[in-house]
Parts: C-alpha cells; sequence; structure tokens
C-alpha cells in the first residue's frame, strides 16, 4: 500500500469514527478529529472534502442540509447503517495492522 | 455491505454526477461556503475582528478552487467528465483549423471508405452464410475428367443415378439443369429461364416453399402430371400473389402444367433469374446417358461426415463405375463445399481488392499522422504552456489521443458514407451464382470493421505525435522559436517513404489490372464483333413439333429480316459463342483411331446457311453451307481445329457423332468460345440446321444479325418482324453481339475501375504528403534559408538544401515499393492475362509516375521559398 492511501484510509476511517457518535457537517468533522487524535492529525479541507464525498458515494455516509448550534445553513453527514458494518470491519482491520506493526517494531526497540 | 449494495451505491452517483452535474456543482459550491461561514463565526468566537477573520479565511480557502477540483476527482465517472472536457477542447481545437481538419477527414473517409465498401463485398460473397439451412453442410458434385482440359465438368445423369444409389456419405443428394420455357396465356408471352430439378432438391437445400407443397417422388417420372413451381417473383408479377394459384394449370410451352407451389421470396438457385422449377426423375427414365454431361449436383452431407469422408467414398465408387463403363474410363469425382465453390473465382480478386483498400487506408493514415506531427510543432508551445502551468502528462497524451479518435470518427462516419454509395457498382462483382442471393450491405459486420479501422488509424495518429510530446523540453519550445523540429521532419519523411513504397504497390497493381484488360480486348474471339445485333428466341415445341416446321419459321424469319433496311445478314445458330458452353461430343473422323486423351472432343452447332457469314467467321477451304443442302446427304463444316485431326485435307472426308454421320465440305476459322482469356481446347463442327431431323436440344435458336450501322436501332423492328411469324413467339436477350463479348470483361473492368481509383488515390494523397513535407521544412528552416539567401546563396543550393534527405526518403520508399511490388504482384497471377506478374513496364511506369507526381509535389513549396524575397522572410522574425 502506497503511504497516500495509508494516511487516505486512515482519515477514512477517523472520519467514520467521528461522526458514528453524532452526525456532523464538515468543519465539525475536522475539528472533532483534531480533538480526538489530540492535534495528531490536522485536517485541511484539501483532504476533507474529498473524503467526505468519496464516503457518501460509496453509500457509507448520508448528507442533508441543516442549521448549526448557531443558526447557519450547513452539510450535515451522518453515517448509514452500511458506514456502520464498514467502521467495524476497518476498525478491526486497523487493530490487526497496528498489532502487527507493533510486534514488528518491538525486537528494534529492544536491541 | 453487500456486492449488490455497493454497485447500487455507485451506479446512482455515476447517474448523479453525469446527469445532474450542475445540482451537483451548486451543492458543492454551498457546502463549501457554509464552510468558510462556519470558520469564520469560529474565529470570531475566538476573538478575532470579523474582517480580519474574513480575510483570513479567505486566504485560507484561496485554492477553494483546487478543493472543488479534488473533490471532482473523486467522484465517481471522474474519467468521463475529464473525457467529456478533452473531447469538446478537442473539436474546439480541430474546428479552429477548418482546413486542416477538413483535408484529415476527408483522407481517412476515403481509407475507411474504399476498405469498407470491399470489405462488404468480401463479406456478403465470401463470409457471410448462405440463406439455406446448414449452408456449411452443401457441396456441389462434380465429374474429373482430366481429358477434357477444365478441372471438373458437369456430370451425366448416370453417374448421378449411380452415385444416389451408392454414396452413403450424403443425407441427399439432388441435380438441375436451366433452360428455358415459354409461358403463355393471361397477358403477353413470356421465356421464362426455369430450372429441371430432381424432387429432392428443395430438401436437400432445406427450404420449403411458401405457399402449396415441394417436389415429392412420384413427381418428374414420365406418366405423372405435368407440376411446377413458381418463383415468388413470378407469382407476383403474373399471378397477382394469388394463393389460390395452387391446383391451377398454367401452360409452359403450351403444355398444361399444374401449379403446385410458390418458393419463399428471396429464394434464388441455382440463378437469380430462374422463375420456375420443374421435376425431373433420373432415377426412373431409362435411357440414360454416360457421355452427356450437363447436370449439377448438390449434395447434403450427412452430420458427422466430414467433406474428406465424402470424397474418399465418391472416389471409390468413381472406381467401381470406371471400371464397368468405358465412358467411365479416368473419370473421378470431387465435392466442393457449395460457397467456396460458387465464389472460386472471386476470391483471388477480392481478396486483391481488400489488399489494395487497406494500403489505401495506410497511406491515409500515414498521410494524417503527417499531418499532426507537422502540426504538432506548432502546438508544443501550447503543451509547454499546459505543463508549466500543471496539465500533467497524462492529460495532454489522452488530448492527443481523443483528437485522434474524433478525427479518425469523422473519418470513419463520412467513409461508410461514401461506401454505401459505392454498393451499386460493387454488386457487378458479385459472381454471377449468387447474384441476387448477396449483396454488398451495410451491417453490424461491416460497422465492426469500420470501428477497428477507426480505433486503429486513431491510435496510429495518438501515437506519432506522442513521441514527440514525450520526449519535450519544455524550455525550449517556450524559450525559443524553433522547436525538435529536425526529427519531426525525420518522422515525417519516414511516413513518406512509407506512403510512396505502398503507392508503388497499389499503382503497380492497376498497372497490371490495366494491361490485363488491354490484352483482353486486344483477343481475337475468331469472328467481327461489331455491327451485330442478337437476340434469344425459344421456340415452344407444341408451336412446332417437326423439324420441317421449324425450318420454315427459321426461314420466313430471316427472309423478312434481311428485307429490313440496313441489314446485311442474318442466321441461326444452337448458340451463339460466350452464352454457354454445354453442346459437345466426341467426334469420330474417318481413317483415324479413337484418340483416348479427348482430344475429338468438339462443339457441335447447328446453323443455317448465312449464320457464318454473319459473324464473319472466315471460310478457309472448301465451300459454305448453303440452302441447296436442303433433302441432299448430312454435310458439316469444321473449324481449323479439328481439320488438325485429320491426316490432309478434311474437304470430302466424312465425321460421325454416334449413329450420325456426315460429309466435310468446308474448313472455317476458329472461335474463341470458351472464353476470352480461356485457350481453345475444343474446335467446332457446323452443321445444316435445315438437315437437323429432330427438333431438340441442337435446334438453333439464337439469331445473329449484321448491320450497316449501329445494331440497336434495328431491335424493335426485328421484334415486329419475328412477331409477324408468329405473334406468340417469346424473344430475350436482344443485345449486340459486342456486349456478348464486353461482357467477359466487364467483371474485369469494374476490377481494374478500382484499382485505378485506388491508384489514383494512392497517388493523390502520396504528393499531398510529399508536398507537406516539403513545406514544413521550408518553413521549420524559413529563417535559414533566408540568412543563406541573404548571403548570397543561389536558388539551386536553397534547393538542394531543402529536399536534401527527403529526396533519398523518397528513393528508400521507392525502391522498398517496388520489393513489395514484385510480392503482391505474384498473388495477382491468377487474375491478369498475358502479363507478367513481374511485368517491367508496370513497374517502371508506375514508379516514374509516381515519381514525377512527388516531384512537382515536392517543387511547389520549394519554389515558393526560392522566390520569397530574404528581407522580407528576416524582417517577418
Amino acid at each position: 500500500m502506497k503511504r497516500t492511501d495509508l494516511l487516505r484510509g486512515t482519515l477514512d476511517l477517523l472520519i467514520l469514527q467521528t461522526l458514528s457518535i453524532e452526525p456532523n457537517h464538515g468543519l465539525g468533522v475536522a475539528r472533532r478529529v483534531e480533538q480526538i487524535t489530540q492535534g495528531g492529525f490536522l485536517v485541511n479541507p484539501g483532504s476533507l472534502f474529498p473524503a467526505l464525498h468519496r464516503l457518501e458515494e460509496r453509500g457509507w455516509l448520508k448528507s442533508e442540509w441543516g442549521l448549526s448550534e448557531t443558526n447557519r445553513k450547513a452539510k450535515y453527514y451522518r453515517l448509514t447503517s452500511a458506514g456502520r458494518r464498514q467502521l467495524k470491519a476497518e476498525t478491526a482491520n486497523w487493530n490487526r495492522v497496528a498489532v502487527a506493526i507493533g510486534r514488528a517494531l518491538r525486537p528494534a526497540e529492544g536491541s | 455491505m453487500s456486492f449488490f449494495e455497493r454497485v447500487w451505491a455507485v451506479v446512482v452517483s455515476f447517474l448523479r454526477n453525469l446527469f445532474r452535474r450542475n445540482k451537483v456543482e451548486r451543492d458543492l459550491s454551498a457546502e463549501i461556503d457554509s464552510y468558510a461561514n462556519l470558520l469564520i463565526e469560529e474565529k470570531v468566537e475566538r476573538g478575532m475582528a470579523g474582517d480580519e477573520a474574513r480575510r483570513e479565511v479567505l486566504r485560507d480557502l484561496s485554492r477553494v478552487e483546487i478543493v472543488k477540483d479534488q473533490v471532482r476527482d473523486v467522484r465517481v465517472g471522474a474519467s468521463i467528465e475529464v473525457l467529456r472536457q478533452d473531447a469538446r477542447f478537442g473539436v474546439r481545437t480541430l474546428i479552429r483549423r477548418p482546413g486542416f481538419t477538413a483535408i484529415a477527414v476527408l483522407t481517412l473517409a476515403v481509407g475507411v471508405g474504399a476498405t469498407t465498401a470491399i470489405f462488404s463485398l468480401v463479406d456478403s460473397v465470401l463470409l457471410k452464410p448462405l440463406p439455406f439451412k446448414e449452408p456449411d453442410r452443401l457441396t456441389l458434385v462434380w465429374e474429373v475428367r482430366p481429358r477434357f482440359g477444365q478441372p471438373r465438368i458437369q456430370v451425366s445423369p448416370a453417374n448421378y443415378v449411380d452415385w444416389q444409389k451408392q454414396a452413403q456419405s450424403f443425407a441427399s443428394l439432388a441435380a438441375y439443369v436451366t433452360n428455358f420455357t415459354n409461358l403463355t396465356g393471361n397477358g403477353t408471352p413470356e421465356r421464362l429461364p426455369s430450372a429441371q430439378v430432381t424432387p429432392n432438391l428443395f430438401q436437400t437445400l432445406g427450404v420449403e416453399p411458401l405457399v402449396g407443397r415441394g417436389f415429392v417422388a412420384p413427381d418428374g417420372t414420365p406418366g405423372q402430371p405435368n407440376v411446377v413451381i413458381l418463383s415468388y417473383g413470378l407469382w407476383q408479377r403474373r399471378f397477382g400473389s394469388d394463393r389460390d394459384i395452387v391446383g391451377q394449370t398454367i401452360h409452359l410451352d403450351g403444355e398444361p402444367q399444374r401449379v403446385i407451389g410458390v418458393m419463399p421470396r428471396g429464394f434464388q438457385f441455382p440463378a437469380e433469374e430462374i422463375q420456375v422449377w420443374q421435376p425431373v426423375d433420373y432415377g426412373a427414365q431409362r435411357v440414360q446417358s454416360r457421355d452427356g454431361f450437363f447436370l449439377v449436383v448438390v449434395g447434403r452431407l450427412k452430420p458427422n461426415v466430414s467433406l474428406q469422408q465424402a470424397n474418399t467414398e465418391l472416389e471409390t465408387i468413381a472406381r467401381t463405375l470406371a471400371q464397368t463403363y468405358p465412358q467411365n474410363v479416368d473419370s473421378s469425382v470431387i465435392a466442393v463445399p457449395l460457397q467456396q465453390d460458387l465464389a472460386r473465382n472471386a476470391r483471388a480478386s477480392f481478396l486483391l481488392l481488400l489488399t489494395a483498400a487497406v494500403l489505401v487506408l495506410l497511406i491515409a493514415c500515414a498521410n494524417v499522422a503527417g499531418l499532426l506531427v507537422t502540426r504538432g510543432a506548432e502546438r508544443d508551445r501550447e503543451f509547454a504552456v499546459r505543463t508549466s502551468l500543471g496539465g500533467s502528462r497524462i492529460r495532454l497524451l489522452r488530448q492527443l489521443l481523443v483528437e485522434g479518435l474524433l478525427l479518425s470518427t469523422a473519418g470513419a462516419v463520412v467513409g461508410l458514407i461514401l461506401a454505401t454509395q459505392t454498393f451499386g457498382v460493387l454488386k457487378a462483382l458479385v459472381p454471377t451464382s449468387l447474384r441476387g442471393v448477396v449483396a454488398p450491405a451495410l451491417d453490424l459486420r461491416l460497422l465492426a470493421v469500420a470501428f477497428a479501422a477507426v480505433s486503429l488509424t486513431g491510435l496510429v495518429f495518438g501515437l506519432v505525435p506522442l513521441r514527440h510530446a514525450l520526449r519535450m523540453d519544455l524550455r525550449t519550445p517556450l524559450n525559443t522559436r524553433t522547436t525538435s523540429t529536425r526529427s519531426r521532419r525525420r518522422a515525417q519523411a519516414a511516413l513518406v517513404a512509407g506512403e510512396v513504397a505502398l503507392a508503388v504497390v497499389v499503382l503497380f497493381s492497376t498497372g497490371l489490372m490495366i494491361r490485363t484488360i488491354l490484352n483482353l480486348q486486344a483477343v481475337d474471339p475468331g469472328f467481327k464483333v461489331d455491327n451485330v445485333l442478337t437476340a434469344s428466341l425459344w421456340m415452344s415445341p407444341t408451336d412446332y413439333p417437326t423439324s420441317e416446321r421449324m425450318n420454315a419459321f427459321h426461314r420466313e424469319v430471316l427472309d423478312r429480316v434481311r428485307h429490313l433496311p440496313g441489314v446485311v445478314s442474318a442466321g441461326f445458330t444452337t448458340f451463339l459463342p460466350y452464352t454457354t458452353l454445354i453442346g459437345a461430343a466426341p467426334v469420330r473422323i474417318e481413317g483415324r483411331p479413337w484418340p483416348s486423351d479427348g482430344s475429338n472432343t468438339v462443339v457441335m452447332r447447328y446453323v443455317t446457311p448465312d449464320f457464318l457469314n454473319t459473324l464473319a467467321v472466315p471460310l478457309v477451304q472448301g465451300r459454305a453451307i448453303s440452302d441447296r443442302d436442303i433433302g441432299k446427304p448430312a454435310v458439316a463444316l469444321v473449324s481449323e481445329r479439328v481439320a488438325a485431326l485429320f491426316e490432309g485435307s478434311p474437304v470430302g472426308r466424312r465425321i460421325a457423332f454416334g449413329p450420325m454421320s456426315m460429309t466435310v465440305v468446308g474448313v472455317v476459322g476458329d472461335v474463341k468460345g470458351e472464353g476470352l482469356e480461356k485457350p481453345n481446347t475444343r474446335g467446332t463442327v457446323y452443321m445444316p440446321s435445315a438437315q437437323l431431323e429432330e427438333v431438340g436440344f441442337f435446334t438453333p435458336r439464337d439469331l445473329a444479325i449484321r448491320t450497316v450501322s449501329n445494331p440497336t436501332t434495328l431491335a424493335a423492328a426485328v421484334r415486329q418482324e419475328i412477331w409477324a411469324v408468329n405473334p406468340n413467339q417469346t424473344i430475350a436477350n436482344v443485345r449486340t453481339l459486342e456486349s456478348i463479348v464486353e461482357g467477359q470483361i466487364s467483371e474485369r473492368k469494374v476490377q481494374t475501375g478500382l484499382f485505378t481509383t485506388f491508384g489514383g488515390l494512392a497517388l493523390f494523397m502520396t504528393a499531398l504528403g510529399i508536398y507537406g513535407l516539403i513545406s514544413f521544412v521550408v518553413t521549420s528552416r524559413r529563417h535559414e534559408l533566408g540568412v543563406r539567401a541573404a548571403l548570397g546563396a543561389q536558388p539551386l543550393d536553397l534547393v538542394s538544401l531543402i529536399a536534401g534527405d527527403s529526396v533519398w526518403w523518397v528513393i528508400c520508399g521507392l525502391i522498398s515499393g517496388v520489393a513489395l511490388a514484385a510480392i503482391v504482384g505474384r498473388s495477382m497471377r491468377t487474375i491478369i492475362y498475358g502479363v507478367g506478374p513481374l511485368d517491367w513496364i508496370s513497374l517502371i511506369v508506375s514508379a516514374c509516375v509516381l515519381g514525377t507526381v512527388a516531384g512537382i509535389a515536392a517543387l511547389i513549396p520549394v519554389w515558393r521559398a526560392t522566390q520569397a524575397d530574404p528581407m522580407t522572410v528576416l524582417r517577418a522574425e
């Protein structure tokens, strides 16, 4: 897997995770991702919007226009049931990869 | 997520992106706007001044279009969207250069048109299955008799009956012979081409009558009621498509015959013109001949029996028959697939025509590719600018491919339209045995071929400029005026060399065809062709049951015709030359042994006294036949080929056909009757029609009239005179002798016409290519030439500078063209006549013509360059 793919996959996963808690709009999603990664992930619009649209086209998200807390018109994304299944699968997958990579890196730390 | 759901989501998005593009786009803009507003709000909340927050956000979002683009890129069907843009841009680019586009599209149209037109012919004649049931199981079965000097001959009835009894490989074996019959009653009398067929013919072909029944076993046996089946055309034309015709009686040759069926529309066997079928059962006839060869035999192979197995079995049967019957010595049998047999003469010439057409297409491609290469030079700047502004190279390459495909698609559409216009002409090339059954037509296969041609040409165009686009160094075209013209020049020169080589091949083939036609026209048929009107009469046996009645009819008609103004002489014969080959028999010559090699097989013709005069067949020795021979002992004239069978002069000697013997009274010239291009294998024996004892096969029915001037003006008057003798007499094929002889080469003429067209196109396109190359050289080196001219270079120096290696490229093309032509010439051997496949005259002429045209095409831009005032050129920079 190329590096960009890995990153993109990661962002997708984070978006799905964020939206599994509650529906949100683009900026909200970006802020939540920054929050839960404790600033480890800065989400710029150039990667946020393509990712949202891609996930929507795959049927994992659904979008509709709504009003923000400040009464502004905003496009809200929410997870579909297919998206929920995908999140589950991706999470499992991620954990497997994370464990595997963690194992792979341990001896190097030890030496 | 199930597979179905996933596909569904993709399809929905795809359709939405494609058809609701505006809404999707508006939505995206609104979404980004709202994002910006929320961001501003957030910043203000954190204590930033409203204006400043706005400015900052807008600065961050300055690349908002790029964000949108990135979103567009991930959408389903994004590549289609890009393609749409490429296509739109391509169309605009092409429209901006109407001259270039028109030339390119027309050139391609000619290439694609030529290829698809000829392919339609090849397809309809050689590839498409015949309209019979399982046509690949059908074969024709022929006798092979080496002594007749022909690869295969028709079958004698007795042999047919024996094969039918013994052969196990065939589900059925049918036979037919074609004839004419006069239809009288309701309406004008009409001579109808007819076929006498064995009752199982229609079953063998697997075709059922549309109305009524087909023939069944006892039909055609002597003593059975006369029955007949009509063609769809005749049924429509003469009987108003009346279904009640079945069971009614019509009169053919004066005999009542009951109609039992009508064949379906489009059923044409064995020939287009056949209008009635009558049954004949050879197995039930007692008198059977093994010496007369006139049946065509059609067999349907049993399932699981291969053609080879059938041929092996037939071979065994033929060997047994040869041992049993002395007439069958050295006879063997061959079964050939029906379609292959019907198209056998067409195959070689069609494939050659197709080759020529493909060569024209290739030349067209090379030409347009050359145009694109030079045009690429002009576009280097555009590409460089696009690349430096961030356009990806892949996108540029795709742009080039799309443009190539656009051009070739336009070319193909115009080409297909051109091709459909040629179908009328091409129909003349369908072999007579298939005419009516098949015809060139626009169909899916043709479209597929055109599509293949388009993809091929499109790729070629895409790829040629690609090479340059790939190697392009961005700085060069932007910084300087010159581009990589050197490699472009070389690429274009190589294309031109290829064009020249292919054009030599096409021109050479054209040369061979033209020489063939000239040779054929120079062949002496043995009689004088001009100013003779001919007609075919079919005398009903009921009208003329005896030879006396028949002779009286001949005399009366000839008397009346001879008295028409402008008529020199007139006569009847059994068959005019080139109208039929049948009517031959072995002759016994007094005092000579019976040869075993068949050299004594001669053509038998009964003629009225003036017939040979009318055709101007020269009398070499002895006397002609005349009215004085009536009621006298039998006499005959022999042609020189027959005379050579005698020892010494044949005059006064006796010859015999079976029990019939006669005295030779004269020798006449040979008629080249088997075909203009075929060597004469048989002489002819002419006998006076007045001495013909029975009305039948040999009864003279073809009329020839020599006139002082244009014979066609007499046609109406001749008809009137014949009808004055018998108002019910049918008259067919009123035409000049010249047209009969021309018929021998008409197919060749169409072929030659096509070759000439292809040759002309090849020549013209190559000239265009050379013109383009030299023009490009001149423009790209204009500056240099100007400098040199200003420094005192003479025009001749400039010419050699410009032409330089182009000349060498053209010469290379010429040489490889000559080598290719030698190969192609060899494959033309079967369709050329009187000229060798390596004919050096055609070769030199085609090379010279090409060289001259190339020179002229090259000189125009060169001349223009030398005329230009160097100062103007230099100032223009």
